[in-house]
């Protein structure tokens, strides 16, 4: 097969820059994008990078970020703004190819094998297309794989391109940490330090059979990933089709006996769907919880919803009050799973979140997207609501389960 | 500092919708576009705008840079002033 060019294009601190396109006077300060200033916890979603420098993290309280900062600005986030820029960035990468797969708002990949032309000078055009035309920074990776293409973007920031060659991958991947490696979660990082692997290059030196023993198909794609292995495709921008459901399920290591430690599952688990419908700008209009009992036997319940949603607390909600009313409870809950249906994505021309309207759920959108931001940064376990803290019948390692985009397929 | 300068600005659409500046009007006073001498794709780095399209146009013998942001449907030129106003933003313009 001849050899692929994939781009991996990441904004540069997606969203305080758009606050510094519209508002020029931000430029080269310390700025970040933080819950409403008169809020006594709002913590800090996005910050620049000088503010980065000064020590300011995502996740941080507005009080402690202004004393690692003083000369701090912290705005208020428009998120409608940052969807329209992600749009145009998607315009801008149009021109060369139909094979665009977004990762979250301000990342995509895209194959451009089929323009005859140097991957690099297409970075570089597009690059200086985006600084051009929208006043916002991108940082490119090139190279032949996704994964690669991914950490080249990482590599030098911001607004520059990093091209990850067959002769130069050696040199400049296999030095980093192995957690950089697309899906090597907190639990897999640990595992992999165990047998003494800690870089790219270490996991990709290490015989596959017995990554693949230790860490099973995960195991053995990371493996792939770190020789320069993976081979998943970059989806057309029209063949995108979101997942039909997103749902998360799970076998207890204990049965559960009563609707209050039902509950505290249903809750985990609906953590990990609000999470992945934000991350893939999805909403449900309906969930379904499916319950398996001590005796193997499956009930399944659903519910559809009145418009539609990407709150967690919600679908936990809904999945509770139907097992409440449904489960006749005579034997013990062995396996639950909850599954948000019928699914839309966000470019839906109808959009119809039912909550879109009031300040309170604007105020929680906020909320999610400041913990999910939290989550990125310090693994899906760092911030959890207190209902679940008791909660002690889940496998351990579910917590640190990889949620995967669009085909990138674990195994 | 610069500021967004609001244009009141005549616009022709051709058959096959492209469209193009004809008058702008300032205080009151109309003033025909001689010539568009170019037009792309440009964000100016000095005041807060979506991905508007730059017009080089001929206005009364002057060449001037005009803009069109889509999203807005707005028209607008770019000033520099001499008083700061610094911190007013693009929502409160
Ligand atoms: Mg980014």
């Amino acid at each position: 097969m001849k050899e692929r060019v994939i781009l991996h294009s990441d904004a540069n601190c997606f969203y305080a820059s758009c606050e510094m396109v519209l508002n020029p006077s931000l430029r080269d300060k310390a700025v970040a994008v933080g819950g409403n200033e008169a809020e006594r916890h709002g913590i800090i979603l996005a910050k620049s990078e000088k503010a980065k420098k000064a020590g300011v993290t995502t996740g941080m309280p507005l009080w402690e970020a202004r004393e690692k900062c003083k000369d701090l600005i912290i705005v208020p986030p428009h998120f409608e703004i940052y969807s329209k820029f992600s749009k145009l960035l998607r315009k801008i990468y149009e021109r060369y190819t139909d094979y665009i797969e977004p990762f979250g708002l301000d990342e995509c990949w895209l194959d451009v094998t089929s323009c005859q032309t140097d991957g690099f000078i297409i970075a570089e055009e597009i690059r200086q297309a985006v600084k051009d035309e929208l006043g916002l920074t991108v940082s490119i990776g090139v190279s032949f794989n996704k994964v690669f293409a991914k950490l080249g973007s990482d590599l030098k920031k911001p607004d520059a391109t990093t091209v990850i060659s067959k002769d130069n991958f050696k040199e400049k991947i296999w030095p980093l940490p192995v957690s950089e490696l697309l899906f090597c979660g907190r639990q897999t990082t640990k595992t992999l330090r165990e047998c003494g692997v800690t870089t790219i290059g270490a996991l990709a030196k290490m015989p596959k059979d017995f990554i693949e023993r230790r860490l099973g198909k995960n195991g053995a794609s990371l493996w792939d990933y770190a020789n320069g292995l993976d081979s998943s495709p970059v989806i057309h921008k029209d063949h995108y089709t979101p997942p039909k459901s997103v749902g998360h399920g799970v076998t207890c290591v204990e049965n559960l006996i009563n609707n209050d430690e039902a509950s505290k599952v249903i809750v985990s688990l609906s953590l990990d769907i609000g999470y992945k419908l934000r991350k893939e700008n999805l909403y449900a209009n309906g969930v379904s919880l499916v319950v398996k009992d001590e005796n193997f036997v499956s009930y399944s319940y659903q519910k559809r919803f009145e418009g539609s949603t990407q709150d967690e607390s919600l679908l936990a909600r809904e999945a509770i009050s139907l097992l409440k009313s449904n489960y006749p409870w005579r034997f013990k809950i062995r396996a639950l799973t909850i599954t948000a249906i019928s699914i839309e994505t966000s470019d839906t021309p109808v959009q119809t979140d039912m909550f879109f309207d009031t300040e309170k759920e604007e105020k929680k959108k906020r909320l999610s997207s400041a913990v999910d931001s939290i989550k990125d940064t310090y693994g899906k376990s760092s911030i959890l609501p207190a209902t679940v803290l008791d909660e002690k019948k889940m496998p351990a390692h579910e917590a640190d389960r990889a949620t995967l985009p669009g085909n990138m397929k674990k195994g | 500092m610069y500021i967004r300068i609001p244009l009141a600005v005549g616009v022709i659409y051709s058959a096959d919708g492209v469209f193009k500046p004809k008058t702008i009007s300032v205080n009151g006073e109309k003033f025909l576009i001689d010539k568009v001498l170019y037009k792309k794709n440009y964000c100016p780095k000095s005041v807060g705008a979506i991905a508007p399209i730059e017009f080089t146009i001929m206005v009364g013998g002057e060449i001037k840079k005009i803009y069109f942001e889509k999203d807005t449907g707005k028209w607008f030129s770019v000033k520099k002033i001499l008083k700061s106003n610094e911190g007013k933003s693009y929502f409160t313009q």
